[in-house]
């Protein structure tokens, strides 16, 4: 079954650390696999959200932005998969990269330019999306699945 | 003849070694990840437990998929190095083909069906002859379970491969005919079979080796959106 991401929320954050420890928050709460598609132009803090995410998970690895290596795995308390869809031209790469074998349950599996392929909007937990509104002020919309709310329903 | 079978095409891969069609040692290993850490260790152990080195190996054969687009690709690699640096024969079998031989059936059609995740199966349907597996009757593809079975005429089927048992209860309750499965263990493609009948099995010639490449069955050729620079 496909997720059903009825449930939506909006985030602000104004500077590239208030970006991480947002991500940290979020990675700290979760507590199982799942798949998560990130969207937003370039410079707008995607792979700084998932550096958050990842501290949030226990990965102690620098995160790099993976523009250019396409897929890098980390382990923290859960095995994670941070992937960028950018210089991906069809579908199949993206089913040949193996990511969407990753998405097993156990595996926090992360796409930066998530958008980019149907198939993994389709497969994606939550869909967050970056909007820059200011030089270091960033908002945040997200979709999600209610499976997964207690991630991002803040108490 | 000394053949090395593998298959990664499954979370729960395996090797084993046959000689003269005896198998001499069969190791299984892990989830898909573990594949590239064990596939090697794996193959050193069983070829160095038989007395043997690499150069002795006269065969590799190989489960082309469908199945884990990382694993295939792990065993594909594998394959074409040993290929490169010993020049040892290659061949090569579809994991739902194999599925289909290694199943004892009792039935008029065998039925191979392998989880392919997100309530999906790869299939594919062969009738059974008097030595074992004969025509294929439906040709490999991508389906949901229930929609597939219900395509199927009564014709006894045997269901095999991990789709068959992640859907049994699916199948049961849609199959018109009468359906059999196989024991749990035997859902996966079976190493110690390939090797039994890769000896009889025709080799890849260079080029085909060169172009060899894991059977996907999901090619989505879609294009990916625009990216829209902000």
């Amino acid at each position: 079954m496909l997720p059903d991401r009825s449930e939506t929320a909006v985030f602000r954050t104004h500077s590239e650390r208030e970006t991480i420890e947002f991500g940290e928050r979020l990675g700290r709460r979760i507590r199982s696999g799942m798949c998560l598609s990130l969207g937003g132009g370039m410079g707008s803090g995607k792979s700084v959200l998932v550096r958050g995410i990842c501290r949030g998970l226990g990965v102690d690895d620098d995160v790099v932005s993976p523009s250019f290596i396409l897929c890098e795995a980390y382990v923290g308390r859960l095995p994670v998969i941070h992937t960028d869809f950018y210089r991906l031209e069809f579908e199949n790469e993206i089913e040949e990269l193996g990511v969407f074998d990753q998405i097993d349950g156990e595996t926090v599996v992360i796409a930066e330019w998530g958008g980019r392929s149907e198939r993994w909007q389709d497969l994606a937990d939550a869909v967050l999306e970056l909007i820059v509104i200011g030089e270091s002020d960033r908002r945040i919309s997200v979709s999600y699945s209610p499976d997964v709310a207690h991630i991002f329903e803040e108490r | 003849m000394r053949i090395l079978a593998i298959d990664t095409s499954h979370p729960v891969g395996s090797i084993s070694l046959t000689i003269d069609g005896d198998v001499a040692g069969s190791v299984r290993f892990g989830s898909a990840a573990s594949h590239l850490v064990e596939l090697g260790v794996s193959a050193a152990r069983l070829i160095e437990d038989a007395g043997l080195d690499v150069s002795r190996i006269d065969r590799l054969a190989l489960v082309t998929g469908p199945g884990s687009f990382t694993g295939l690709r792990i065993g594909m690699s594998y394959v074409k190095g040993l290929y490169a640096a010993m020049g040892t024969e290659v061949v090569t079998a579809t994991s739902l083909k194999l599925l289909a031989r290694q199943t004892p059936a009792t039935g008029e059609v065998v039925c191979s069906m392998i989880d392919a995740r997100r309530d999906e199966v790869y299939t594919a349907a062969y009738v059974t002859g008097d030595g074992g597996v004969g025509k294929e009757i439906v040709a490999p593809h991508t389906t949901v379970p229930a929609e597939f079975v219900c395509s199927l005429d009564r014709r006894a089927t045997t269901f095999v491969g991990t789709g068959a048992l992640r859907y049994r209860e699916q199948i049961e309750s849609t199959f018109v005919g009468p359906a059999e499965f196989v024991p749990e263990e035997e859902n996966f493609p079976s190493t110690p079979f390939l090797g039994k009948i890769a000896g009889d099995l025709t080799p890849l010639t260079k080029k085909e080796v060169r172009c060899l490449e894991p059977f996907y069955i999901r090619p989505s050729d879609a294009k990916l959106k625009k990216i829209e620079e902000r």
